[in-house]
């Protein structure tokens, strides 16, 4: 292994000694290769820490928390510092409402959530306890639960896809391009553009390759998918051992189930009544 | 600001957030330090947006605002010991603007790469990254020492960026090192 790499891995971990410091520092100034091999580990150490340590990071990040020093005593080139006792109180006020404002909007640009989709139909919802309340029209963002008891539910995405409910479902959004269904009945048309697109599952991840399909999910127990158009990339849970070494391909017109019990994927005659009114 | 160019820059903000946050963190280690500084990018960012030339990637520009709002926070902290000189930035900045030009086809590999990981690796990644533990923390759940854990991490790292050079072709300037 190399040296550097090591030093450059433990500075991303925010373990390294002073001297491991030194050393890295001056393997920084003697070699470029070096430093690009820093700003390639820590970019994907950065998207790393975005994908996947996301909702906990979220969860520590209070408005409490950020405080922007004060900026005084730094240069302001081109702006004639007004004597005090002339500056209009209302002018003094209205600066800190635009430099309160602009910290509000980056730090809400910085931390909020991402709107990932909207609630655009729903036939008779039922929605578990849900904060905030969601209707037609409702923004939802990543990371957020939704359980609809009973009714159905469409929501487009910002990638594109649309995805019909049909309760009991519950999920989680993920991204605009994946969702984790928990358990229940969906359906997905997704354009080329959401290519890719991902049903997580906790018995299958499930890849769109452009296509729409059903998805009946029995938590733990089994799993229904029928492809209407397209083609969807079937991958088992790891824990289902050699069927979950390789990937199966799902045509269009096919249905293929799979039982926990059985531990196998099983072709299914296909029924057109599942498809759903997109 | 008028509410359609806050909506562009807030599309553009967020793609390009992960590959500012990480030239930040590279130069300034301390986490919350680290978002400080970040909010004060954002702040500058949404003060200049007026100046963004639209034919120019975001995120390259955004790096060398960042690279500014970087050095000034050293400067206020002089006092402080800086791992890096003020050379090594400016390479860091260099190669990060390049990176930001195009991170996607990289980033689409990372996602890939990660799914292939399995056992050891996979769990060292989960607990370091979704869990945010350190490395004492990590050894005493797998059963490791700690020294053992931190080879495991460098070792997964290595393997990510050897699967990334793969996916995007052993050509790529950063991929292409080591």
């Amino acid at each position: 292994m190399d040296h550097v790499q090591q030093l450059i891995s433990g500075f991303l971990d925010g373990e390294l000694s002073d001297a491991q410091a030194e050393q890295l520092s001056a393997a920084l100034e003697a070699d470029g290769a070096s430093v690009d091999q820093l700003v390639f580990q820590s970019y994907i150490h950065a998207q790393m820490l975005e994908w996947l340590g996301h909702q906990s990071l979220r969860r520590q990040a209070t408005p409490g928390a950020y405080k922007l020093p004060s900026r005084a005593g730094r240069p302001r080139p081109g702006i004639r510092q007004a004597k005090s006792g002339f500056r209009p109180r209302m002018a003094v006020a209205a600066a800190v409402l635009i430099v309160a404002g602009v910290i509000s909007l980056a730090y809400y640009l910085a931390t909020r959530p991402t709107v990932v989709g909207q609630l655009t139909q729903a036939t008779g919802p039922r929605w578990a306890r849900s904060e905030p309340a969601i209707s037609v029209g409702s923004l939802l963002e990543d990371g957020q639960d939704l359980a609809l008891e009973q009714g159905t539910a469409l929501i487009t995405l910002v990638s594109g896809a649309q995805l019909w409910l049909e309760g009991p479902t519950s999920l989680r959004l993920v991204s605009p391009k994946e969702v984790h269904l928990h358990d229940g009945q969906i359906a997905a048309k997704v354009p080329t553009t959401a290519r890719g697109f991902t049903v997580t599952s906790p018995l299958a991840r499930f890849i769109d390759l452009g296509t729409e399909f059903t998805l009946k999910l029995e938590a733990e127990k089994s799993f229904e998918l029928h492809v209407f158009e397209g083609l969807v990339e079937l991958r088992l849970d790891e824990r289902f051992g050699n069927s979950a070494q390789q990937p199966v391909r799902v045509a269009e017109v096919r249905a293929l189930t799979f039982a926990v019990e059985s531990g196998e994927v099983a072709v299914k005659q296909f029924e057109e009544g599942k498809q759903m009114p997109f | 600001m008028q509410p359609e160019q806050a909506e562009q820059f807030a599309a553009l903000w967020t793609a390009a957030q992960p590959t500012i946050a990480g030239f930040i963190r590279t130069l300034v280690p301390d986490y919350l330090q680290a978002d400080e500084v970040l909010q004060r990018v954002a702040v500058t960012l949404v003060r200049k947006y007026d100046q963004y030339d639209p034919q120019r990637p975001f995120g390259a520009w955004a790096i060398g605002v960042a690279k500014y709002e970087v050095l000034y926070y050293r400067r206020e902290r002089a006092t402080d010991k800086h791992l890096f000189g003020d050379d090594i930035v400016e390479q860091i900045a260099g190669r990060y603007e390049v990176l930001a030009e195009d991170v996607d086809p990289i980033r689409e590999a990372l996602r890939h790469c990660l799914e292939q990981l399995k056992g050891r690796s996979k769990r060292v990644i989960d607990l370091r990254y979704r869990q945010g533990f350190k490395s004492q923390a990590i050894a005493e759940e797998m059963a490791l020492s700690s020294g053992a854990v931190r080879m495991l991490l460098c070792r997964v790292r290595e393997t990510l960026r050897r699967c990334i050079e793969n996916c995007v072709g052993r050509d790529d300037r950063y991929t292409a090192s080591g």
